[in-house]
């Protein structure tokens, strides 16, 4: 039972890092980003491609440079694709819509690009293992936990400390009085994708080498989604206790119930939680 | 107006209508089904590429019949409906008068509903589900064997050779795991041996700590992996990760060199079973394949790729055997094919039985540092 | 204050959300009615038998394709699961006939109520709120997948169900494909037309409300969940109808064709069709199903290609392929009626 805990907190962190990211472009732009797992997957896929061309290139390089790469990606497709639905305040329907249009183009996308076949990230780091007494847990799971605390730890600063981040803030609370101050709304939604998408892509690079990077990878995002909806959507460290939630549900239902349930586990338990509490563990109330 | 387009509807399938019939006239129509896009794919493009591989071999011999042979592949995506489909679509319009195919059981099973009405042969290089040959169907073939005899086989093999005792079977969710997985223990009981345990797991699983505490508390001698090569590679990784230190029983899974690489280091020493290993059959046609494969590829032949090039010889020399192959009626194939006894394949000396199944040998594998060593080959 | 008095007769209710201009003229909505059912019995009879065949599987997904856009592009409520309905259809109608021994009409009914029941199951979901609701229904989906294919001994599991009975219908059984193409055409006219009905009247101007702004309904004394409820369930009930005849077509289900690659195509259908028309809906299921048979040999695209598809649509093409059709034919009336209108 400890084993499956601890791998459902670690796989739990990854669901957390991508639910942040929907919750932060939730929050900016009231737009929900189905394509986030592919966003997930196409950062996966370019730290595999850093490696191609630089076999030796540090882990923690790979992670910058996916993310800044996702990054750049995500401008543009917040600028050209996303940008003018939103001004044209499309409807919820239309824009979940056109996110599953990007997600199954990105998905497709890269199946072509880089191959229907999985890969894998051929580093030292994918068989290194930490021992405690007779108990060995994979190196990765460290990553990613201390991964996670920093992240949190550089949003919250962000957040709290910065000018784009309490720009955000204030678009996110009240887009109306932010422009009136002289806040670019525009900017912000765009700054708020790009970190969305940074991060993303990030957990992409934390979750290859546990297991292997393919174009399918992204029907994890909707996991991360249950999470992000479980924690309350819009809040940045519910999303992270959402995704533990999950990621420990799946884990200790997968032991109790039987692996072939653990999707639906997943899942039920997002539902049960919402009719208890519809706001989500710690979320204030989203109006949808 | 409306005559206008009327008139041109017409046209358009005139001429379409004699084209077919022409094409028909100078050609022999096969149909191939699979999945060719997906995850799946390789179970779709590798024997396609195995049976063109094995038409221009004998069109350059100068074989009569696999001139005339029209190839028609079709994309199934693993999808049953689809594979349908695309059987109806060769039967109504394409004229076929066999379909290699499907891959996958279920697709297999959607594609017969049509064959069987259509009264066309299908002869299917991989699937393995033992339902397809129990409908006392004469049109559906195949040159795998089917999963009770697979089952057997390696379940004898492992009580034998690897002196398993404590047996866990863990099984990948879906219609390849599960069939494998009775048809393994229902050959272990033949032995005499009851599993200590069996779990299945769903196909989208990639973390499967939850069901291998289960595994290591069972305290197995041997664990008997029934799944895609990609869950199969992550279980025997996270298994060493655990310290689980058992023997490893893969079935086809390790066939695929994605095996070894998701499964690192700890892939070393694992067992399995293929539809076919290059190298294994000493006969001349065996020998024969493997060297012009290579001569081509720069690589030894995959299962996947030696089972579509047998299908197609296969298919060919039962046309070859009728009077006229050209004009060949699916009846007539069919007839042929029924009487197939002993065929030279490249895979293996390949016989039918009365109900479809083939009797054919079955290579048993380990993974070594070098790549794959022949264990044994069962009759 | 009635619903009635927010839209004028002879008004299109400009909708935003979804994009169409929803014509509220009766007889121009039956003439539609009547143009694209003729079109759905003709074309596939003059294209022969593999057209015949095409024909039922478009229709199977047309109706379930209507249920989806009475749901999504009318009342706005965006359903990720839909295919779930059209599996709950297809295996209740199939183990009725195979287990119960009824014979198709009332397996059918079975069939089609117990994906009505699980819509009404899927509508207390409703109490979520929007968002929330989306990525429940997408859960829902993913839960009856796994039960289908978990619970073997009920449904067979992976390997699927086989030799399905043929439907048999006052003593006769439709053996022929053409048969059964008349039969579905016939189901699906039926359900296009009671869809058009509830579009009408009081409990369209309803559902079109919900959809354009929920509180905005509410607060005019609209019975919102009571209508959301309502739709919820004949759109499943629908989807359901249209899964009931799959088994029919190909005589073999298993759960890999109630997938979410199904709900999207089924997504992608009403979207290419038009947001919120009932015609789009059976235009688009006949573009996804025959398109791709038109381009047999870039089948390694077609995903691709119906992502781009969905994705320029609803940027250029809001109002899809309906939309087009309208605009055509406005603009064909106008010039035909001279300089003043």
């Amino acid at each position: 039972m400890l084993s499956a805990l601890i791998s459902g907190l670690a796989i739990g962190c990854v669901y957390g890092l991508v639910a942040i990211g929907f919750s932060m472009v939730f929050r900016a732009m009231g737009l929900v980003n189905f394509a986030q797992g592919d966003i997930l997957m196409l950062g996966a896929f370019f730290g595999f491609t850093i490696l191609t061309w630089v076999p030796a290139m540090p882990y923690l390089l790979v992670l910058l440079g996916a993310s800044l790469g996702a990054g750049v990606f995500g401008f543009f497709l917040e600028r050209f694709l996303l940008r003018p639905a939103v001004r044209r305040h499309a409807g919820q329907t239309y824009l979940v819509l056109l996110t599953l249009g990007i997600g199954i183009v990105l998905s497709n996308g890269a199946r072509l690009v880089w191959g229907a076949n999985p890969v894998i990230y051929n580093i030292p780091l994918r068989h290194e293992l930490v021992r405690f007494g007779d108990v060995a847990l994979p190196m990765p799971y460290f990553y990613i936990v201390a991964g996670v605390v920093v992240i949190l730890l550089l949003l919250q600063y962000i957040f709290t400390r910065t000018w784009v981040g309490l720009t955000l803030r204030a678009v996110a609370d009240d887009p109306q009085s932010a422009r009136l101050m002289g806040i670019s709304v525009s900017n912000a939604s765009t700054t708020a994708f790009v970190i969305a998408c940074m991060l993303g892509a990030a957990a992409g690079v934390f979750y290859a080498p546990l297991f292997y990077v393919s174009f399918d990878m992204g029907l994890i995002g909707v996991k991360a989604f249950a999470a992000a909806v479980v924690g309350g959507f819009g809040n940045l460290p519910g999303a992270v206790v959402g995704g533990l939630v999950i990621g420990i549900a799946e884990a200790v239902g997968g032991v109790l119930i039987g692996t072939e349930y653990q999707d639906s586990i997943a899942f039920a338990t997002m539902i049960v939680l919402l009719l208890i509490r519809p706001r989500g563990l710690l979320g204030k109330g989203v109006a949808a | 107006m409306k005559t206008k387009a009327g008139n041109l509807v017409r046209a358009i399938v005139g001429i379409a209508t004699a084209a077919g019939l022409t094409s028909a006239f100078a050609q022999i129509p096969i149909g191939l089904v699979g999945p060719m896009s997906g995850a799946a794919a390789v179970y779709g493009t590798e024997p396609l590429a195995g049976a063109r591989f094995a038409l221009d071999e004998l069109t350059a011999a100068g074989n009569a019949v696999a001139r005339q042979i029209k190839l028609i592949p079709a994309d199934s995506t693993a999808n049953p409906g689809l594979a349908a489909q695309a059987a109806e679509r060769m039967a109504i319009s394409d004229n076929v008068v066999a379909i290699i195919g499907g891959m996958t059981s279920a697709e297999t099973q959607a594609m017969v509903e049509v064959t069987r009405k259509a009264g066309i042969v299908q002869l299917s290089p991989l699937a393995q589900d033992n339902a397809l040959t129990q409908q006392k169907n004469p049109w559906f073939f195949r040159i795998a064997q089917n999963a009770d005899a697979f089952g057997s086989k390696t379940a004898q093999w492992a009580a034998d050779k690897l002196n398993a005792k404590r047996v866990y079977v863990l099984s990948r969710n879906d219609n390849y795991g599960q069939s494998n997985s009775d048809a393994f223990i229902a050959g272990l009981k033949a032995k005499g041996l009851m599993p200590v345990g069996q779990a299945a797991y769903e196909p989208t699983a990639k973390d499967f700590r939850p069901v291998l505490q289960k595994v290591a508390d069972a305290k197995p001698d041997l664990v008997a992996i029934m799944g895609f090569y990609t869950d199969a590679g992550l279980i025997v990784k996270q298994m060493s990760e655990m310290q689980i230190k058992t023997q490893i029983y893969a079935n086809t899974a390790p066939g695929l060199p994605q095996f070894a690489e998701i499964a690192g280091p700890a892939a070393n020493g694992v067992y399995g079973a293929l539809y076919y290993f290059a190298g294994s059959i000493d006969t001349e046609a065996g020998t024969r394949f493997v060297g012009a494969w290579k001569a081509k590829y720069k690589r030894a032949p995959s299962q996947y790729e030696g089972m579509g090039y047998d299908s197609m010889r296969l298919l060919v020399h039962a046309l070859g055997t009728l009077p006229d192959p050209a004009k060949a009626t699916p009846e007539q194939l069919r007839t042929a094919i029924a009487k197939v006894n002993g065929f030279a394949g490249a895979t293996g000396t390949i016989s039918l039985t009365p109900s479809g199944d083939a009797e054919r040998p079955l290579p048993i594998v380990k993974l070594g540092t070098e790549g794959l060593v022949l264990d044994r080959l069962v009759q | 204050m009635t619903p009635e008095l927010l839209v004028r007769p002879g008004e299109g209710l400009a909708n935003v959300r979804a994009g169409y201009s929803f014509e509220l003229r009766d007889r121009r909505s039956w003439q539609t009615l009547v143009a694209v059912c003729g079109l759905m019995v003709a074309l596939p009879l003059a294209t022969g038998p593999f057209g015949i065949y095409l024909g039922c599987t478009i229709a199977c997904y047309a109706i379930a394709a209507i249920g989806l856009q009475l749901m999504v592009g009318i009342a706005g409520q965006l359903s990720l699961g839909h295919a779930a309905f059209m599996a709950i259809g297809s295996y209740g109608t199939a183990l009725a006939q195979m287990r119960l021994g009824l014979s198709f009409l009332p397996a059918a009914a079975l069939g089609v109520l117990a994906s009505a029941g699980g819509g009404i199951l899927m509508a207390q979901l409703i109490r979520l709120s929007g968002v929330y609701f989306k990525i429940a229904t997408f859960g829902f989906g993913v839960i009856v997948y796994q039960l289908i294919s978990n619970w073997s001994s009920l449904t067979g599991g992976h390997t699927g169900l086989t030799r399905i009975p043929p439907i048999g219908l006052a003593g006769l059984t439709i053996q022929s494909r053409l048969g059964l193409f008349m039969v579905i055409v016939t189901v699906l006219v039926l359900a296009y037309v009671l869809s058009l009905r509830m579009t009408q009247g009081r409990a369209g101007r309803a559902l079109l409300a919900i959809g354009e702004n929920e509180a905005a309904a509410e607060a005019i004394g609209i019975n919102v969940s009571g209508y959301k409820m309502s739709v919820i369930v004949f759109g499943c009930a629908l989807g359901g109808v249209g899964g009931a005849f799959l088994p029919q077509l190909t005589g073999f289900i298993n759960p890999d064709g109630f997938t979410w690659s199904e709900s999207i195509l089924l997504l992608i259908m009403i979207t290419i069709g038009g947001l919120g028309s009932l015609p789009g809906a059976v235009i688009g299921a006949a573009i996804l199903i025959v398109v791709p048979e038109y381009l047999r040999d870039l089948a390694e695209y077609k995903m691709l290609l119906f992502g781009m598809l969905l994705v320029l649509a609803l940027i250029f093409m809001p109002r899809g392929v309906a939309g087009l059709a309208n605009d055509l034919r406005n603009a064909l009336r106008a010039s035909e009626a001279g300089p003043s209108r």
